[in-house]
């Protein structure tokens, strides 16, 4: 259903976000400052791989086990023999397999007893080969095997991998590929590639497990999705659900770190359940980066073919998306390669996508799962054809772009597409077409532009709950997550619009699986869309409750009646009907025979489930599908840079962002989203890199894996935020999903402004100093000669 | 964070949110660990540990320190207010009024450092401009917001007390 905005009164405004006046005053707890309510607590601390990939020759815990106030030393061969689906192993067996992964985890009576602790521990290692280069680790004869049991899991479907290391394919195969590239004028073949990078959300990994009388598990965590994290549990510990408890208190960021990869509540769990204690495990800084999951890396190969006018007649794609050390991971690259689909019309296209280990962090969600990094790929390509062709940058996308009610490659037909009106748009902001204006000096200006798109993934079910209490308020309960974006904001503006009551009225329970019926965890941007659309659906089964019990006591038809202000009322006659609160007088409507309703008890409870889509499913040998994915949100950047012809230095000094959502339910929260994304895509396209020595990161700190400060960003009026939605036809009120759309098209808008400025193309991410003044050397002497 | 009950104990009194403190803790305790762990004050949070974030700040005599590389004896007689000590739901400080009516705030885990640093300038440079403000924001990390609503607010705060 799309909006009118005209009859819209929350929806569509930009209410105080409900969690705000706690945050201001630092009242909001997180999972850290819940450590002072348990007497007794238990710390942890983790002995973590020296090498990238070693066999445990020997692992002596006794002496730390005789320190006094050690409580617990667990190895890998304490762990459940079992993977739960969606964790990995928690500690090293035989072999560690990144330099960073866990070998044994202490429980003491304080961290600095845990601490001592674990170099007490003694570890024999033999060094095996290594391989941290994605294409090297994806050879028939890679360096190392990363994981030697890829494809022969129990509990997993058994297969044979492509190469040792390759975790699993996709293919897409339509039109003619060889007869494209015949008709094509202009064919261009390049290699991109994206570094390794991390969320570096500001709150490190942080979990507390409880055990208590009866075996019953309670955990709070900063992970997310509590029914996620219940099911894992219950999974690896063959617990009952039932006794297992997950609160999620609010959630310092994530952009995907705490989504899967439950090393922290498994290993917490597993400590409260050995010592019949409280355990709190936290990681440092240099954890979340050692120990926690980074991005994507990915490798793109690109040929494309032309025609004189632009059109694309021909592409081939080969993406290869590095996991790092995943262990029975099955990533097949297939969720990278869409950011290659969903944008332009290609009737002739050939894309492969693989996964592959490599003996590096477990790489996973990030912002845009690999979208962004295929983008990077795709619109510098976009950008070298248009200098090609001598069109624009501007014409040659418009001229490819695909229109709502056609088929993309994949054989969906696009439902919602604003992606043209997002180039128009900053193509406009930043005046593409007008010259920088150049500074004596070594900085260089120019400007560049790119666009993408981000599917979202069909993911399990959303359930909402509503229950309408007997003071009239209504109080909305979910089971997915605050990570900040605002979701207990947008679910509470969701219920105030469908009661026709005000913010003030609505209460949000969420993070507790308890209270909570079930969802996933917000990822792939569908929180609005999924748990929104499940609490829209729960608001109008209570409303129709609530017309059910008021018909009989109004002499009136449900049909006839509508709920609005906190009163039940003959549609369009305003004093009509009585308070929903009256209807919970303690005597009468319950004994009343008619008022079916409340004889069920109170609160009244609407509920819902949203299963957006079934399984998806594709013709295995041409990768092709009605359906692959939900729905794409889309997103264009512009920029203007200034690049420092000495240094190498690249500044963002001015930056525009279009972003189709669908339907902007809180503006100033999407604005928030664009403004946010924009800065953490200038530092995965700038300055952010995990580094490595002989297999090791050397900078796994904020002091030098740097991350934008306020410095890198551009001042505030040199952002321009900008809504080009194409509403949704399933999404509430036409909305989307808008998060990870704000990264898609950074990098390229920057690289493509670098070749502006500069003449020199870089072909890999980030474009940190050293890279860009090496590309400039190069430049410079390929021109001399 | 608990405090390493092996160390000796020194004592000290210093002036929190208004109210004198007198602490017994082990000479290598933070300040940061002081305020969470002893008073259980956790509106600082914990980020880096090593000074590059910013989550930990607070004003000790007027000015934003970052309290997770400061030891607690640091702070002996001096004066620490921290973000509990700064407004009340029913009266919010200016700072904390526009951080609500801007949406400066996402995550919530940068903003008691953000509006406490905020505070510090202000109360030195009433008028501070945009350029002063980034500047004494570049040592705070937001991963969310991309500092424009932060900026934003912490200029209508301005107007607001001017």
């Amino acid at each position: 259903m799309t909006a009118n905005p005209a009859k819209l009164s929350v929806v569509g405004t930009n209410v105080p976000r409900v969690d705000s006046v706690d945050k201001v005053l630092g009242r909001t707890k997180y999972v850290a400052d819940l450590q002072l309510e348990f007497a007794g607590l238990l710390h942890a601390a983790i002995l973590r791989s020296p090498h990238a990939h070693a066999r445990i020759v020997a692992l002596d815990t006794s002496r730390a086990e005789r320190l006094p106030g050690v409580r617990a030393v667990i190895t890998g061969k304490d762990c459940p023999k079992h993977l739960a689906t969606i964790t990995q192993r928690i500690l090293a067996q035989d072999e560690v397999i990144w330099a960073g992964e866990g070998v044994a985890v202490v429980a003491a009576e304080t961290p600095e007893i845990a601490a001592d602790a674990i170099e007490l521990i003694e570890v024999q290692y033999e060094e095996l080969p290594s391989v941290l280069d994605a294409e090297t680790a994806a050879l028939e004869k890679p360096p190392s095997i990363v994981d030697r049991n890829l494809g022969r899991h129990p509990g997993l479907a058994p297969f044979t991998p492509l190469a040792p290391n390759v975790t699993g394919s996709y293919q897409l195969h339509n039109g003619n590929l060889e007869q494209g590239f015949t008709e094509a004028d202009v064919i261009v073949e390049n290699r991109f590639s994206t570094g390794r990078f991390s969320h570096s959300q500001l709150e490190p990994a942080a979990c507390i497990a409880r055990y208590e009388p009866g075996g019953n598990l309670t955990v709070w965590t900063n992970g997310q999705g509590v029914h996620i994290i219940k099911g894992m549990l219950s999974e690896l510990f063959a617990l009952p659900g039932s006794k297992i408890r997950v609160i999620t208190p609010y959630q310092g960021g994530s952009f995907g770190n705490r989504i899967r990869f439950f090393h922290i509540e498994a290993l917490a769990a597993l400590l409260a359940l050995r010592t019949k204690a409280t355990v709190a495990v936290t990681y440092s800084r240099r954890e979340m980066y050692l120990g926690s999951p980074s991005g994507l890396p990915v490798i793109t190969r690109i040929r494309t073919g032309v025609k004189r006018d632009g059109t694309i007649v021909a592409q081939e794609l080969d993406i290869l998306v590095d996991n790092g050390a995943s262990y029975a991971c099955l990533q097949d690259g297939r969720a990278a390669g869409s950011g290659a689909i969903c944008v332009y019309r290609q009737p002739n296209i050939s894309m492969v996508t693989r996964g592959v280990n490599t003996n590096a962090p477990w790489a996973g969600a990030y912002r845009g799962l690999g979208s962004p990094q295929v983008t990077w790929a795709m619109e510098s390509q976009m950008d070298i054809l248009a200098e090609r062709l001598g069109m624009s940058a501007v014409d040659i996308r418009l001229k490819n772009i695909l229109s709502k009610g056609e088929q993309n490659a994949y054989g969906e037909t696009i439902e919602s597409i604003g992606a043209a009106r997002c180039v128009e748009a900053v193509a406009e902001a930043i005046k593409i077409a007008t010259p920088s204006v150049q500074e004596p000096g070594p900085w260089r200006r120019a400007k560049g532009l790119a666009v993408g798109g981000k599917q979202n993934t069909p993911r399990g079910r959303s359930e909402g709950m509503v229950l309408v209490h007997d003071d009239g308020s209504v109080e909305v309960r979910f089971g997915s997550d605050e990570v900040g974006m605002g979701a207990e904001t947008i679910m509470a503006q969701i219920a105030a619009e469908e009661f026709g009551i005000s913010m003030k009225d609505v209460r949000v329970v969420r993070g507790d699986s308890a209270m909570t019926p079930y969802d996933t965890y917000s990822a792939s941007s569908f929180t609005t869309y999924n748990t929104g659309n499940a609490i829209r659906l729960a608001c109008h089964d209570a409303i129709k409750a609530i017309k059910r019990a008021g018909a009989p006591l109004l002499q009136s038809s449900e049909d006839d009646l509508e709920v609005a202000n906190g009163r039940v009322e003959i549609r369009g006659v305003p004093g009509s009907g009585l308070r929903i609160a009256e209807l919970f007088k303690p005597f009468s409507p319950f004994q009343d025979e008619r008022v079916t309703e409340l004889r069920k008890g109170t609160p009244v409870i609407g509920r819902s489930v949203f299963a957006p889509c079934p399984a998806v499913a594709w013709d295995k040998k041409t990768g092709r599908t009605p359906r692959m994915w939900n729905w794409y949100q889309y997103n264009a950047c512009g920029v203007e840079i200034a690049v420092n012809v000495e240094t190498g230095q690249v500044k963002v000094v001015k930056a525009a962002l279009a972003a189709d959502m669908g339907f902007p339910i809180h503006p100033k929260l999407c604005e928030g989203q664009l403004e946010g994304g924009l800065a953490m895509a200038i530092g995965t396209s700038v300055l952010e890199e995990f580094l490595y020595r002989d297999g090791v990161m050397i900078n796994p700190s904020f002091a030098d894996y740097r991350i934008p400060t306020v410095s890198d960003a551009p001042t505030r009026s040199n952002v321009t935020t900008l809504f080009t939605p194409d509403p949704l036809p399933d999404g509430p009120w036409g909305a989307k999903g808008v998060a990870e759309g704000a990264v898609l098209a950074v990098g390229a808008a920057i690289g493509n402004a670098v070749y502006n400025a500069t003449g020199a193309r870089i072909y890999d991410l980030p474009l940190s100093a050293e890279r860009v003044l090496a590309a400039l050397t190069a430049h410079a002497e390929s021109v001399a000669s | 964070m608990n405090v390493n009950s092996k160390s000796p104990r020194v004592s000290l009194t210093l002036n929190v949110n208004g109210i004198t403190r007198e602490c017994h803790v082990a000479p290598t305790v933070t300040l940061l660990e002081l305020l969470r762990g002893e008073l259980g004050l956790t509106g600082a949070k914990r980020g880096c540990d090593d000074g590059n974030c910013g989550a930990c700040t607070v004003l000790l005599d007027g000015k934003a320190v970052r309290c997770c590389i400061m030891l607690a004896p640091q702070a002996r007689d001096r004066h620490v207010v921290t973000i509990e000590g700064l407004g009340t739901p029913e009266r919010l400080h200016p700072l904390q009024q526009a951080f609500v009516d801007y949406f400066a705030a996402q995550c919530g885990y940068c903003t008691p450092s953000m509006i406490l640093t905020a505070k510090a300038l202000l109360d030195e440079q009433p008028d501070a401009q945009e350029e002063d403000i980034r500047h004494a924001l570049h040592g705070t990390i937001c991963r969310c917001t991309g500092y424009v609503k932060i900026v934003q607010a912490i200029e209508a705060a301005r107007d607001a007390m001017a």
